[in-house]
């Protein structure tokens, strides 16, 4: 079952499309990455979703429910950490955790237990009494998540969680993350940061100025659109580059350079084409003394897909 | 029962973050309770007695419903800083995706701070009673519905700061509400009765809400009755700037 389906969704402020024709599916119990650059509809995305924005044309169903219809019912089953440090600056830990709860639907005496078993889980009994502003950006971000944990929503709407964030606390968040989601809940998750995609989602979306310019399963879109560089290793003569012109014509090399006694190549759909390279490379007489092949990045099928400059 | 529930959580929320401790509690009532001491020490013996609907009664017992009321105005202005607050911080997407609707977030904010302003009446009404005694001596009638007054004068002002806060950035909303302060205090019978005013002010001060709302809290303390006129137009003003405020707050992420 999917937990979010859109069909043709769109948002539009004035003049500029910041959501244009968004078509995609989440499957239930994933983790799904919205990624693209600064301005590329994600977090317009999210807050369509999650039934802050309405959609200015398209469709969405969100667990079942369709999110210009049944707005409030979505917003009972879903939740959301939104960009920055988003806390109430008024009130100290237990009480943002408190009176989220609160807000959450839960009532008076489940909101009170659930935050003291969530400042005991995620270790905050220090910080109980402090408030936002006496928290560093990582501890900022751990009460977010742990309130928002501590809900009983099925989804999770996700929005740059670790921005900001040293190494640590950013292994913390992930591990939350993926730790909800063997509890049955899917995450939407929005992200620049590729790495993250990489640790944790299962399919992404590409989104390019409001469009989706990718949309797949991580493993697919690396296969597809992700580069091998195969490095093989020569006996260094001169005329390599000369003999390795067969190499050039085939449509899957991307690049090919030589520094002696080192021949490097960037191959597309590697796993067709290396046992091809090597087929050519004996016929040319060129010997192999060793071979390095380094599977694609998916910050390169970012790159690949939205672009250098963006 | 839901839309009850939902301003019960809200108002609890907000009465979390406007009363951080029982210290900050004294200190918001200790604020008005120094005006009416000051205006007691100050004003009213300078003033003496001012004629009220042709009888001559003490600047004091004249002013202080006016200075309950000014407790409803000041209610309003705390309503609209903590949207921008909220706004700046990411936590008001956060309140907009969880499931309360979003009206119940107004509704919640208004019900503490009109709360909040009854209260501060309620301890000035207390103070006055042993400094003017035979002065005043209202009915208890009289108590209730001059407090309901501070009450709606509380919400209608709550909401109105709230729709200037959710169509205006942080700068206008300061420069505004500190513009429009002034004419609305002085363009009421709050210090002074309107027939003092020049004949072209007295017509301003007719549109002006907070005249009714005083009209309304002083007839039921000075007179023991009130006017339908007066509770009928707070009525319509405090309808008006929820609808206002219930609007421009959909707009706030947009």
């Amino acid at each position: 079952m999917n937990a979010i389906e859109t069909q043709g969704l769109s948002k539009q402020f004035g003049a500029t499309d910041a959501v244009n024709d968004l078509s995609i599916r989440v499957a239930s119990g994933t983790v799904f990455g919205l990624l693209g650059p600064n301005g590329a509809g994600k977090t317009t995305t999210i807050r369509m979703l999650s039934t802050v924005l309405k959609p200015t044309s398209g469709s969405a169903q969100v667990l079942g429910l369709d999110v210009s219809r049944a707005s409030l019912a979505v917003r009972r089953r879903v939740s959301v950490i939104p960009q920055g440090g988003c806390l109430s600056p008024s009130l100290d830990v237990a009480g943002n955790v408190k009176y989220y709860l609160l807000m959450a639907g839960l009532g008076w005496r489940s909101a009170c237990k659930r935050t003291e078993e969530c400042i005991e889980r995620f270790s905050l009994s220090p910080h109980r009494h402090k408030t936002p502003f006496q928290l560093s950006g990582g501890l900022r971000r751990m009460v977010q998540v742990a309130r928002v944990l501590a809900t009983e929503a099925a989804l999770l709407f996700v929005d740059e969680p670790t921005v900001g964030l040293d190494p640590a606390y950013r292994r913390d968040v992930w591990r939350n993350l993926l730790e909800s989601v063997e509890h049955k809940r899917t995450v939407l998750l929005s992200t620049q940061a590729m790495d993250e995609a990489e640790a944790l989602c299962s399919s992404v979306c590409l989104l390019k100025k409001g469009r989706a310019v990718a949309t797949g399963e991580m493993n697919a879109l690396l296969g597809s659109l992700g580069e091998t560089t195969v490095t093989i290793e020569t006996d260094g003569t001169a005329e390599i580059l000369e003999n390795a012109v067969p190499l050039r014509r085939m449509p899957e090399v991307e690049e090919l350079s030589y520094s002696a006694p080192f021949l490097t190549l960037r191959l597309q759909n590697s796993s067709a084409a290396l046992p091809e390279v090597l087929r050519v490379l004996h016929s040319c007489d060129i010997a192999v003394h060793g071979l390095t092949v380094r599977p694609p990045t998916f910050e390169q099928v970012y790159l690949s897909v939205v672009g250098e400059g963006e | 029962m839901f839309y009850i529930g939902s301003i019960v959580a809200v108002a609890a929320r907000e009465w979390a973050v406007t009363m951080k401790s029982w210290r900050m509690a004294l200190l918001a009532a200790a604020g008005p309770i120094l005006t009416f001491v000051l205006f007691a020490v100050a004003l009213a013996k300078t003033i003496g007695q001012v004629t009220y609907e042709g009888t001559e009664v003490a600047y004091l017992a004249f002013i202080l419903p006016g200075i309950l009321a000014m407790n409803g105005i000041a209610a309003g202005q705390h309503a609209g800083v903590p949207v921008y607050m909220d706004r700046m911080t990411g936590e008001l997407e956060a309140l907009f995706a969880l499931p309360r609707p979003r009206v119940c977030l107004i509704l919640g904010k208004a019900v503490i701070l009109s709360a909040r302003a009854v209260v501060q009446s309620g301890l000035i009404l207390l103070l006055a009673s042993f400094i003017l005694r035979s002065q005043l001596g209202p009915s208890a009638t009289g108590v209730v519905v001059a407090l309901v007054g501070v009450m709606l004068l509380g919400m209608g002002f709550t909401f109105a700061f709230i729709a200037l806060a959710s169509v205006t950035r942080q700068e206008a909303f300061n420069f505004v509400s500190n513009l429009i302060y002034a004419p609305i205090l002085f363009l009421s019978p709050l210090y002074y009765p309107l027939d003092r005013l020049p004949h072209v002010l007295q017509l301003v001060a007719r549109v002006n809400p907070l005249t009714y709302g005083v009209n309304l809290v002083r007839s039921s303390l000075l007179r023991g009755g009130t006017s339908l006129l007066d509770l009928g137009v707070v009525l319509a003003f405090v309808s008006v700037s929820f609808i206002l405020s219930s609007l421009g707050f959909k707009r706030l992420l947009k």
